[in-house]
């Protein structure tokens, strides 16, 4: 299992010791559990069926000022254990995904988090040990930075000579726009990984039109990896939302060793992808919605050109009774890149219990080992105990595909929350 | 691009937010956290329902979570996260937004099917398709080395 590195044990007692003489009048202790334990068969090299049955615990706790400004603290983690045979070659296996000490200014102008925790921040998107800061240094500009240890790198060679620094600087008008501008560096073993440039807007035009995107700059390759950018048209019970993106392979995808291969070699070949569509959404009553997707791919050196639609309607009954089907094509250049795709499902609530059914059926256009359509249904069935704070959820999956023949596999699971 | 050019950047654009800060824009600030939807009710996860369509303080229409809103959120959320906290943990977002997990968001969550989570159903044999057709989008989840650890068993 992955849990604490050395150093990071120091922080975490330091943030035992930093709550513990905290006076606040509203401290307050939330648990979470979900424990799920699978059942499925698998053949193994040899042909031999195993019957697996992991069990898996994600575990959440919070403690302090979780409504009201404050010193807080948050962990969440998750473990497996196998009850039968090996499962994934590993009989346990287990990751803290963060653990964390947050503090909130009392005017909520500031906040800092210390520990292991995750950035969503411009550019970043990744896993930290280390601190973040985040404040509002005037009514309207807004200055987040961050500093740390990359948990994604960590093992390819060690921690030493890791880092990851990010700052991003945003203006904003509210009813007006936000203008974002954002850094991140990452080092690996002492050498650059990785080093971004980007710039995040949304902007309000008349008749509440908006305007969102943002573009990447890779500045070890000098190379713009991404725009994307997108109009928000709302007509009445009508909104359509055209979209634009580029991307360049070679300034997008990472060609270090640490990253799959397929993006090893697609960075090598630097395609230009340009993608156009637009997503569209109509709500005739406040109870149906109906949504579509067009996607238009063109690139500039591999593959012919692609198009994907995507079409769904949803019938609710209050906020979680729903009824809903999906219907979509992937048509590539040639018959290997197409197909089509089907769904339906329902979730329906009988308080305090629940039913749930969903099938799918895809289509290929080219047989994939020796299998032109893959299907998949999923019953489950629930109810909620102890005031809502207990879930107790049962489903049952089957599968017949280009990978597996009539696949049985079922989950039970339990989540429970405790709120103080 | 040097370290000092992209410092000059930074700089010159925080100067420019605290000129434009000058004309003594009101200030606001988010609450610590939304009260739990199910306290408020049967309502569904459309934020104008009950904020309406004002554009200040928030432009909460922007959040309405829409059949596809799994698919374009990040335009939203890159721009604050905060927003997106008032409401989700962060265990929330490590379904899918995680350094290293065995269980697929729509297998940890597999009565969850009104969320349209990605992956559901047969997606090994989709993936063969979408993954050349789209390799982008597979990359924003599976990009770094221990989320690639999903797919390097079969392709190294």
């Amino acid at each position: 299992m992955t849990f604490y590195r050395g150093r990071a044990i120091q922080l975490w007692v330091l943030a035992i010791l930093l709550l513990w003489p905290y006076r606040a009048p509203a401290l307050e202790l939330g648990l979470s559990s979900d424990t799920i334990v699978r059942q499925l068969e698998r053949d193994d090299r040899d042909g031999r069926s195993r019957s697996l049955l992991p069990a898996y615990e994600f575990m959440r706790f919070d403690y302090g000022n979780l409504r009201t400004p404050g010193l807080s603290f948050h962990a969440y983690g998750w473990g497996r254990v196998n009850l039968r045979d090996d499962y994934a070659n590993n009989t346990t296996a287990g990751e803290l995904l963060y653990a964390y000490l947050e503090y909130l200014d009392p005017n909520r102008d500031w906040q800092l988090r210390l520990g292991r925790q995750y950035i969503f921040e411009g550019v970043t998107r990744e896993s930290l040990d280390g601190a973040y800061v985040k404040t509002d240094i005037v009514p309207t500009v807004t200055l987040s930075a961050y500093a740390g240890f990359p948990v994604n790198l960590e093992d390819t060679g060690g921690v030493r000579g890791d880092s990851m620094v990010g700052v991003r600087v945003a203006h904003s008008l509210p009813g007006r726009y936000d203008v974002g501008l954002s850094y991140k560096r990452t080092a690996n073993n002492g050498s650059v990984d990785e080093q971004l440039l980007g710039t995040d807007v949304s902007l309000l035009l008349p008749w509440n039109v908006s305007v969102f995107g943002h573009s990447t700059l890779n500045l070890i390759t000098a190379g713009w990896g991404e725009h994307s950018y997108e109009v928000r048209i709302p007509i009445s019970s009508f909104e359509i939302r055209p979209f634009f993106q580029k991307y360049r392979y070679a300034d997008f995808l990472s060609r270090n060793p640490g990253s799959a291969n397929p993006f090893r070699v697609l960075s090598r070949f630097g395609d230009r992808v340009t993608v156009a569509g637009s997503e569209a959404f109509w709500y005739p009553a406040e109870n149906i919605e109906f949504g579509g997707r067009y996607k238009h791919y063109e690139y500039d050196s591999r593959y012919g050109k692609a198009d994907m639609y995507t079409a769904l309607a949803t019938v609710r009954r209050k906020i979680f009774s729903e009824v809903g089907v999906e219907f979509g094509r992937v048509e590539g250049d040639i018959p290997e890149n197409r197909y089509y795709l089907g769904r339906a499902y329902v979730y329906w609530d009988i308080a305090p219990f629940f039913v749930t059914g969903d099938v799918m059926y895809v289509d290929y256009d080219e047989d994939i080992y020796r299998k032109g359509s893959a299907f998949f249904a999923s019953a489950g069935a629930g109810g909620r105990f102890l005031e809502k704070a207990l879930n107790v959820k049962l489903a049952l999956d089957y599968s017949n595909d280009p990978y597996f023949d009539k696949d049985y596999r079922g989950i039970i699971s339990a989540s429970y929350s405790f709120a103080k | 691009m040097t370290h000092g050019t992209i410092l000059r950047i930074l700089c010159g654009m925080a100067a420019f937010g605290l000129l434009a800060s000058c004309a003594g824009e009101k200030r606001y600030r988010l609450p610590v956290k939304h009260p739990q939807i199910y306290e408020l009710g049967e309502r569904r996860e459309f934020c104008t329902k009950c904020h309406g369509y004002k554009k200040e303080p928030v432009d909460f229409e922007r959040y309405n979570h829409t059949p596809l809103f799994t698919d374009s959120h990040r335009l939203v959320a890159y721009q604050d996260q905060r927003i997106c906290a008032l409401c989700h943990e962060q265990s929330f977002c490590n379904d899918c937004h995680v350094s290293r997990t065995e269980l697929k968001p729509s297998i940890k969550n597999e009565t969850e099917n009104y969320r349209r989570m990605q992956h559901r159903g047969d997606y090994l044999s989709r993936h063969r398709i979408d993954g050349r057709l789209d390799p982008t989008s597979c990359y924003r989840c599976h990009g770094n080395p221990r989320s690639s650890q999903t797919c390097q068993p079969c392709h190294g």
